[in-house]
């Protein structure tokens, strides 16, 4: 058995306990600038989800207005509209994944976290002007392939960055805060138990 | 500097007729001949008294003491008639015992051979527990190595795009005659620490 003593001379007590659930290869990646290829999968996964949110919600309205006006044939609306709907939603359901939690559902599939300037979560404004520059310059993503620091175009204006953060929301403020609000864990995880 | 000279001057013997004269030489060596011989006498004398005395004082004083303090209570005698506390006090303000203790004791020696099961039961080992479940969050560590496949099959996926990512970048670095790699760094402020980059 390894004595503890061993254990501590191997282990740093500021390494984060929680990473070292992460795969041993990929605790380096996490806290680095994500690439193109993971963020582009992650923007079809989340373009994907939203398309399919779109056609959920065209085939409820077909079938609310089929039940109570079956007899009036309703086509497929006109692409300008889907495309608009499409464009709204995407651009509010960013908003509010990087807002809330600093990352949409592709990127939490995909492990990244969008950031701003100060490496903490966005602001709900950041996030708002980010998720409205994404949807309007889909291409500003492809500056990452050749931006020294993984930078896509609204990353370049709005000086946010996309890191590695395979952790789930609950436990990424290891790696998200800074040295004052790790300091003060312990006494805010007191101050909710006291709440609680 | 000045340096004085002594002339010898030698002139033969002349007795002195005076009979003066002889009377007070015959006087001063008298009383010279009396004082030297007292001074001796008192010397010897003192110098024998003091082996005589010492040689009885040795003889005599141990047997005395051992037969007075034979018959005394010493440590009763202490303990009723000395002020203990205030000797202790006094020593222990000029001892540093605490730097004493560091340097004479062993004090690994006796933690190894101390009842650790005793200090153990005085130890809230609950609340200890409770605490260390908390501040490495527990919980959290067994939701994350507990995902299951699809977890696996996300933890691949991911692996396998940031692999591609690093491939993109050095056939575009290449490309662009870029020396350096890419800095991944976010170091904007400082603020966002990466735990596993260290390790």
């Amino acid at each position: 058995m390894k004595s503890f003593r061993e254990f501590r001379q191997a282990h740093d007590v500021d390494d984060g306990i929680v990473l070292q659930t992460l795969p041993v290869a990929a605790r380096a990646l996490q806290g680095e600038r994500a690439g193109f290829v993971t963020r582009l999968i992650a923007a079809v996964i989340d373009v994907v989800i939203v398309g399919a949110i779109m056609i959920g919600i065209w085939i409820a309205v077909w079938l609310f207005l089929l039940v109570f006006n079956p007899l009036v044939e309703y086509g497929m609306p006109r692409p300008g509209y889907f495309v608009l709907g499409g464009y709204f939603l995407m651009w509010a359901y960013w908003s509010w994944g990087w807002a809330t939690s600093g990352r949409s559902i592709g990127q939490g599939l995909m492990g990244i976290r969008v950031l701003d300037r100060k490496g903490r979560f966005p602001s709900w404004q950041i996030a708002v002007v980010r998720s409205a520059f994404c949807v309007t310059f889909q291409v500003g993503i492809a500056w990452i392939l050749v931006s020294r620091r993984n930078r896509s175009v609204q990353d370049v204006v709005l000086r946010t960055s996309v890191i590695h953060d395979w952790t789930s929301a609950a436990s990424s403020d290891l790696i998200v805060s800074g040295p004052q609000e790790s300091n003060d864990a312990p006494n805010r995880r007191a101050a909710q138990r006291e709440a609680s | 500097m000045s340096s004085r000279e002594v002339v010898v001057v030698s002139r033969p013997f002349e007795p002195e007729d005076d009979a003066l004269s002889l009377a007070r030489d015959l006087m001063a060596s008298t009383i010279g001949l009396v004082a030297y011989s007292t001074q001796t006498a008192i010397a010897l004398t003192q110098a024998m008294a003091q082996s005589i005395i010492g040689g009885a004082l040795d003889r005599l004083v141990p047997p005395l003491v051992d037969s007075i303090v034979s018959r005394v209570n010493l440590t009763d005698l202490v303990i009723s008639r000395v002020d203990l506390r205030a000797i202790v006090e006094s020593a222990l303000d000029q001892l540093d015992l605490t730097e004493i203790v560091v340097q004479r004791v062993d004090v690994n020696r006796i933690v190894a051979e101390a009842n650790i099961d005793d200090v153990i039961d005085r130890v809230p080992m609950v609340q200890i527990a409770d605490y260390i479940i908390e501040e490495i969050d527990l919980p959290q560590i067994i939701r994350e190595s507990t995902g299951g496949i699809a977890m696996d099959a996300f933890t691949t996926t991911r692996y396998s795009a940031a692999r591609t990512d690093e491939f993109v970048s050095k056939i575009v670095d290449t490309l662009l005659l870029r020396r350096k790699g890419r800095d991944l760094e976010v170091i904007d402020t400082g603020e966002v620490v990466d735990p596993g980059s260290r390790s």
